[in-house]
């Protein structure tokens, strides 16, 4: 384990440094609380053991940030006092300290307590794994491994707000697979499911970084233009429907004989005031329309003026 | 300033705290590795530390300034209790508690600087004798 000791005792400093190297941890010693807080937030180690009384910043104080610091992870805090200080004790418990060393401190008393820092320590760092995976399958789509629904949802209101305070446009598009339930009856859902899994590779390919495509539903696909206004966003989509198209996946049972898509865009302007969903159905009007109108192709909204 | 026990050869300090903590000692030897006395290093800073401190006791006691000495103290007291000099520790602890803010205390501080001084002769006595015997 990373072990940061903070003593403003020189004589202690080198007793728990040689006590902790001893025990295989990594050390690194500061004289002082704000020293310590400095390098705290540089070093992020797994133990923190401070002394209670320190010049600059005390040991409860560093306590009480090193528990609010957003590291992610989980540090171990030892609060190191002097046999009468039962006040101080509760307090640096309070502030945030997992456990307490009286002072002088003893090499037995501390090995005990870095066996508890690193069950303890491993343990939530185990968590925070899990966590981070199940945030991530929450968010991604297993099948084509673009992002879901539910991300979308997620980034497409923050997208919205940000967009409507800075007075930015932004675009969407939302994609259809052309004959695809004929696909689906005809090939079967296996092979449905492997032009789902390409075509996500080939989106992820030809994106731009700022783009990010979803898949919305079945066989629809959303794609965010962030910063991008109807024209602009016409000729990037036209560049996805071109790659499905040159990809030319065998479709028997469509009359082009490939795989094709049918996209509708729609800009948001923010002097329109539209909210998100208005710009989610004015897209999904607009994939109506190309696919009225003989499908594979890119079709744009368009208000309808009286 | 102390006496000795006839019977242990041990030696106590005037606050009834033996100068030498057996086991602190014994703790701190556990920790020596092969052809290197961590004991011999930490008594040398302590040591040299300690001269440093007792210069700065000395000049806060003649400049009355209860906020220094107050701190010098504690510092001291935690090295001491750090190496294992118990009988140190307590005259430091009570120059400590003489000078804290919330002491009452009027009495003359110099008689208690002069002992820690005679303390910590005696503290660096028995330690280096510990630390010779080692080498």
């Amino acid at each position: 384990m990373r072990v940061l000791i903070a003593d403003d005792d020189l004589v202690s400093r080198m007793l728990l440094s040689e006590i902790v190297t001893g025990l295989g941890h990594e050390c690194r010693i500061v004289a002082d609380g704000s020293e310590a807080w400095e390098l705290y937030q540089e070093w992020l180690p797994e133990v923190v053991v401070t002394d209670w009384m320190m010049p600059g910043l005390d040991g409860i104080e560093l306590a009480r940030r090193v528990r609010a610091a957003p590291t992610g992870g989980y540090t171990y805090v030892l609060v190191a006092t002097s046999k009468s200080d039962r006040d101080h004790v509760l307090e640096g418990m309070e502030a945030g300290a997992d456990d307490y060393l009286i002072k002088p401190i003893d090499a037995f008393e501390l090995e005990t307590r870095l066996i508890a820092a690193l069950r303890v320590t491993s343990l939530h760092a185990e968590l925070a794994r899990y966590r981070d995976e199940l945030t991530r399958m929450a968010s991604v789509d297993p099948l084509t491994g673009l992002r879901n629904r539910q991300s979308l949802d997620d980034n497409l209101a923050t997208l919205h707000a940000s967009s409507v305070r800075h007075g930015r446009r932004y675009a969407l598009a939302m994609c259809d697979v052309d004959y695809f339930k004929a696909y689906n009856d005809s090939q079967g859902h296996l092979a449905g499911d492997e032009v789902l899994r390409t075509l996500g590779a080939a989106f992820r390919l030809v994106g731009r970084q700022s783009d990010t495509v979803y898949r919305y539903g079945g066989e629809e696909f959303l794609l965010l233009l962030p910063e991008e206004h109807l024209e602009g966003a016409l000729v990037g989509v036209e560049r996805f429907r071109r790659t499905v198209s040159d990809l030319a996946l065998p479709h028997p049972a469509s009359p082009t004989g490939i795989i094709t898509l049918s996209i509708g865009v729609a800009g948001f302007d923010p002097q329109d005031q539209a909210t998100s969903r208005e710009v989610l159905g004015a897209a999904d009007a607009a994939l109506y329309r190309a696919k009225a109108s003989g499908r594979n192709r890119v079709v744009s909204w368009c208000p309808i003026t009286s | 300033m102390s006496e000795e026990n006839a019977e242990d050869g041990r030696q106590f300090g005037v606050s009834g705290s033996p100068v030498l903590d057996r086991s602190r000692i014994d703790m701190i030897r556990s920790l020596d590795k092969k052809g290197d006395s961590l004991l011999g290093r930490l008594v040398e800073v302590f040591a040299d530390e300690a001269e440093k401190t007792m210069a700065a006791l000395r000049s806060a006691d003649e400049q009355g300034d209860r906020m220094a000495l107050h701190r010098t103290a504690h510092r001291l007291h935690g090295s001491a209790s750090n190496i294992g000099v118990p009988a140190l520790a307590a005259v430091c602890a009570e120059l400590e508690i003489a000078t804290a803010p919330a002491s009452l205390a009027d009495h003359a501080l110099s008689p208690l600087v002069v002992e820690i001084e005679h303390a910590l002769d005696r503290a660096l006595e028995a330690l280096r004798s510990e630390t010779g015997r080692v080498a």
